[in-house]
């Protein structure tokens, strides 16, 4: 029923409940005693009125009775108006008597009223008689055979009027005590029932107490444990994320000197870059220049290379006159050996001849010797020329790679010339980058300056909330003391 | 004694100057089978065929540049020897045979007559050629009757 409900609905309701079956219980328990109040007032006034006013009857027809006899001893007019003031007494009595009074009570006040009515009747004739013959005695017994059975008969009727008047205010007073027993009765039924909800609620509300508030006051223990595991491991985090914001600060601060630097080196690659296309725009006319000494060059190494081709044909013509007087001294130096061997059998003038043969032959090996120095040295020239010829030609080629790898490099440097413009273009964006980098880098500083106080009061506040946690936590221990779920 | 004086690979030989004829530059030489390894072949001396003898192979044993050809008298006709370079004609003064020349044997024992000195160095004096086998004599004779018959 109560299933859907929060705890403090359910509370509310079973103190609604029970405040109200309280407000039930005090406005019934109210009535109950206006009821038996009115119910008692009621038998008091009968009480007051009805028996006091039979009693008062009783005792004003005593009254008149003393007066009456008074006159019948003494006859003077004083017994005789206060017999008459009795008789109006008791009847004003009688008459107030009647109001509020029952059938049966004005039945009796009726009877009463026609006995006393008849009496007072004879009373008077009586006192006449007193009064006109003076003699008490005479009148006595008048009295005596009229008037006293007159007065017995009031009396008699007066006593059953108490009897009556009794008997009702016993009657209303038993049956007030029975309306205030019933009074008593609901009201402690009402208390009964009340203190049956209240006790009934009061164990709803501490089952619920300790199931509802217990499981979740458990579950609040927990969470209070790990938001105090989570806010221990945040205090670390936080720790740590100060630490690396610390090493973040320094390397942004190297970073800030490193950007400054940058800009500084930019200006300077700036500065550099327009000098450089400054130059660029002076070595177009030096490249003019040396591209004209280069072709000067190459008609100096042509010339050269003609000049050492005619140089080792001229040398080649020389071998060929050396070869030949090589030749003609070995000719000659075989032609002398022999003659020599010839001169040898010709007795003393072969001697002589043989002398001279010899002699000969020396000079031929002085010119074979001679011949083949100078063929060495042909060679040599020859070679040098040979390899002055190919040294010239590789470097008339390598002045022909120059010019083309100068035209290549001309064009190079005209590209480098325009790459130069298009650099110091970008180093002035760089240099602007740059300085604007310089000062995204300071904002940067600042953000993580924030940052780290942030992160230092985020740290804070993680201790904080970890003592809170913690404080939570044995709240909520008490708490389950209190509601009675821990268990032990 | 007056020698005309050569070199045979690094050896300084000399032949007695009554057994040379003359000295020529290396002529046209051809080969011939069958003959010891020291005859390089038959050329033409004078018109007459005369074996070729390599002194440098026949005295050292291994192959030697040829510069000269020096035509000696021979038992049976000239040979001609294929030599060195010619040094001259010079006077030599040889040791007797009962001096160096006595540890030769053989073929060299036969062809070195005496040995002296060319400055600081040896000096081989070469007697007569005498160690031409037969069958090369029968080969140039072959060929001097071949060649002979050619001309008829």
């Amino acid at each position: 029923m109560m299933q859907g409900y929060t705890f403090g609905r359910k509370m509310g309701f079973g103190v609604g409940i029970t405040g109200l079956l309280t407000l039930v219980s005090v406005v019934v328990a109210v009535l109950c005693l206006l009821f038996v109040v009115h119910a008692k007032d009621r038998v008091l006034t009968a009480s007051n009125q009805q028996l006091t006013g039979a009693v008062n009857l009783n005792g004003l027809m005593e009254k008149r009775l003393g007066d009456y006899r008074a006159y019948m001893l003494y006859g003077t007019a004083e017994f005789e108006n206060g017999t008459a003031q009795d008789r109006i007494d008791f009847r004003n009595e009688l008459g107030a008597m009647r109001p509020g009074a029952t059938s049966a009570v004005r039945g009796l006040l009726d009877r009463v009223s026609a006995a006393e009515d008849k009496h007072a009747g004879w009373v008077d004739t009586v006192m006449a008689e007193r009064k006109r013959t003076g003699d008490p005695m005479a009148a006595a017994k008048l009295n005596s055979d009229q008037a006293i059975p007159l007065r017995k008969e009031v009396q008699a009727a007066l006593a059953d009027l108490i009897t009556r008047v009794r008997a009702d205010v016993e009657a209303d007073r038993r049956d007030s005590s029975r309306q205030a027993n019933l009074a008593i009765a609901v009201i402690m039924a009402l208390g009964a029932v009340t203190t049956g909800s209240a006790i009934l609620v009061a164990w709803r509300l501490s089952r619920d107490l300790r199931r509802e508030v217990g499981a979740a006051v458990g579950h609040i223990q927990s969470s209070s444990a790990e938001l105090e595991a989570a806010a221990a491991q945040q205090v670390n985090g936080g720790r740590d994320q100060a630490s690396a914001i610390n090493e973040i600060t320094t390397t942004i601060n190297e970073l800030l000197i490193t950007s400054r630097q940058i800009a500084d080196s930019a200006q300077r690659v700036s500065q550099i870059a327009e000098e450089t296309e400054a130059a660029a725009r002076n070595g177009d006319h030096t490249i003019d220049q040396t591209r004209a000494s280069i072709t000067a060059i190459r008609t100096q190494v042509d010339q050269i290379v003609q000049h050492m081709l005619a140089l080792g044909e001229k040398s080649q013509q020389i071998g060929t006159v050396v070869d030949l007087v090589s030749e003609l001294a070995e000719q000659t130096n075989i032609l002398a050996i022999n003659a020599t061997i010839e001169a040898s059998g010709a007795g003393e003038w072969g001697r002589r001849f043989a002398v001279v043969a010899e002699e000969i032959r020396k000079l031929a090996d002085r010119t074979a010797a001679s011949a083949k120095e100078i063929r060495a040295l042909i060679e040599d020239v020859r070679g040098a020329v040979n390899t002055t010829v190919m040294a010239t030609e590789i470097g008339a080629k390598a002045v022909d790679a120059g010019s083309r790898q100068f035209d290549d490099a001309t064009s190079s440097f005209r590209e480098i010339a325009q790459l130069v413009a298009t650099t110091n273009d970008a180093t002035r964006e760089i240099e602007l980058s740059t300085k604007q980098q310089t000062t995204a880098v300071e904002q940067v500083n600042v953000a993580v300056s924030d940052t780290a106080r942030v992160s230092r009061e985020t740290e804070s506040s993680a201790v904080q909330t970890k003592q809170t946690a913690a404080h939570l936590s044995n709240l909520s221990g008490e708490l389950l003391d209190m509601v009675g779920t821990r268990s032990h | 004694m007056d020698a005309l004086v050569f070199r045979a690979g690094s050896l300084f030989c000399a032949f007695p100057l009554t057994e040379v004829i003359e000295t020529m530059r290396p002529l046209a030489t051809r080969p011939l089978a069958g003959t010891p390894h020291y005859v390089r072949g038959l050329t033409i001396l004078r018109g007459e065929p005369a074996p070729v003898i390599d002194m440098t192979r026949l005295l050292t044993g291994v192959t030697g540049e040829i510069e000269r050809y020096i035509a000696v008298r021979a038992g049976r006709g000239p040979v001609a020897c294929a030599t060195g370079p010619v040094l001259g004609v010079q006077a030599v003064h040889a040791t007797p045979p009962e001096g160096p020349s006595t540890m030769f044997t053989g073929a060299s024992r036969s062809l070195v007559a005496a040995v002296g000195r060319f400055g600081t160095e040896p000096l081989l004096v070469l007697r007569s050629i005498r160690t031409v086998p037969e069958e090369v004599w029968q080969a140039a004779a072959e060929e001097t009757g071949a060649t002979a018959g050619a001309a008829a």
